[in-house]
């Protein structure tokens, strides 16, 4: 599971460097991808991935960029 | 039999539940028993046995513990004071302002969520304005029940060849019957904008003197138990 980001927007930058190839319609289908937060003080994280060609990213993904 | 020709048969203490507590008392709303003397039974005015003979905890009555006297719950709350939220990210809203909380069923310190302890179908109703002036095409308020999305309500502009689209200062309302039972289930309100930009700090507007643009509210209709 991928880590929680506390800092505003860090997460879907991150996801967008990842997958530079991923379109706005695609992060912004609920259906496909949801990003979270549930105002716990933990962050942001990927509640849901199902793309059907870009693989959820993984840690190190996210870390590295 | 008419209570006047009961009461002179009454004196205090004639009407007293059985503490034998045996199983043949199961669904016996009020137990007269004459030969009873024990006063273990004392403070229970009304009670429904459960197969175990033990007081029923159940709806709004709660006879183990002290009783709830709130028939019908109701609550208002909103947002204080806008919330700063990523961009394109479903996030809770913390409500902290209380209009009114009947029953007091809302947490608007910890966990910013409506968790009614009466059973039933309540109307749930969400409003809230968007304030992120940065071009924003698309605009949603969820109810989350239980931590997983229950209804959406979405606002989207997407116009081919025209750029710079924005629903700022725009409110959607959202809008649901729900049943809760009454123990665990909770409801929370969660909003997601999305810049045309791709980036950039989202706000969902909140000020504690006018609750016309920021709402969570509801009430129930109906009690299953």
């Amino acid at each position: 599971m991928t880590g929680y980001y506390t800092t505003l927007g860090q997460l879907v930058t991150k996801i967008k460097k990842v997958h530079s190839s991923l379109s706005d319609d695609d992060l912004n289908n609920p259906e496909i991808i949801v990003l979270q937060n549930n105002s716990d003080g933990r962050g942001d994280y990927i509640a849901k991935w199902k793309h059907p060609t870009l693989a959820k990213p993984t840690q190190s993904q996210l870390d590295a960029v | 039999m008419p209570l006047s020709r009961i009461k002179p048969q009454m004196e205090s203490s004639q009407l007293r539940l059985d503490s034998s507590a045996a199983s043949t008392d199961v669904n016996d709303r009020v137990l007269l028993n004459g030969v009873d003397s024990s006063s273990t039974g004392d403070g229970y005015a009304v009670i429904l046995e459960d197969a175990t003979a033990n007081a029923f905890d159940g709806g709004p009555f709660i006879l183990s513990e002290a009783p709830i006297s709130v028939a019908n719950p109701a609550f208002r709350v909103g947002l204080s004071a806008s919330q700063n939220l990523s961009h394109s990210t479903y996030t809770k809203l913390n409500y902290t302002f209380v209009q009114y909380d009947v029953g007091g069923y809302y947490d608007n310190t910890t966990n910013y969520r409506y968790q009614p302890l009466i059973a039933g179908y309540y109307q749930f109703n969400a409003a809230q304005l968007e304030n992120s002036n940065l071009d924003v095409y698309d605009f949603i308020l969820a109810f989350y029940k239980n931590g997983v999305s229950a209804l959406q309500s979405r606002l989207r502009i997407s116009v081919p060849g025209v750029t710079n689209e924005d629903v700022y200062a725009s409110v959607i309302n959202l809008n649901d019957v729900i049943h809760m039972n009454g123990t665990t289930d909770y409801l929370e309100v969660y909003m997601r904008s999305t810049s045309e930009d791709g980036s950039g700090t989202m706000v969902a507007y909140g000020n504690q003197e006018t609750t016309n643009n920021t709402s969570f509210s509801g009430s129930l209709i109906s009690r299953t138990s």
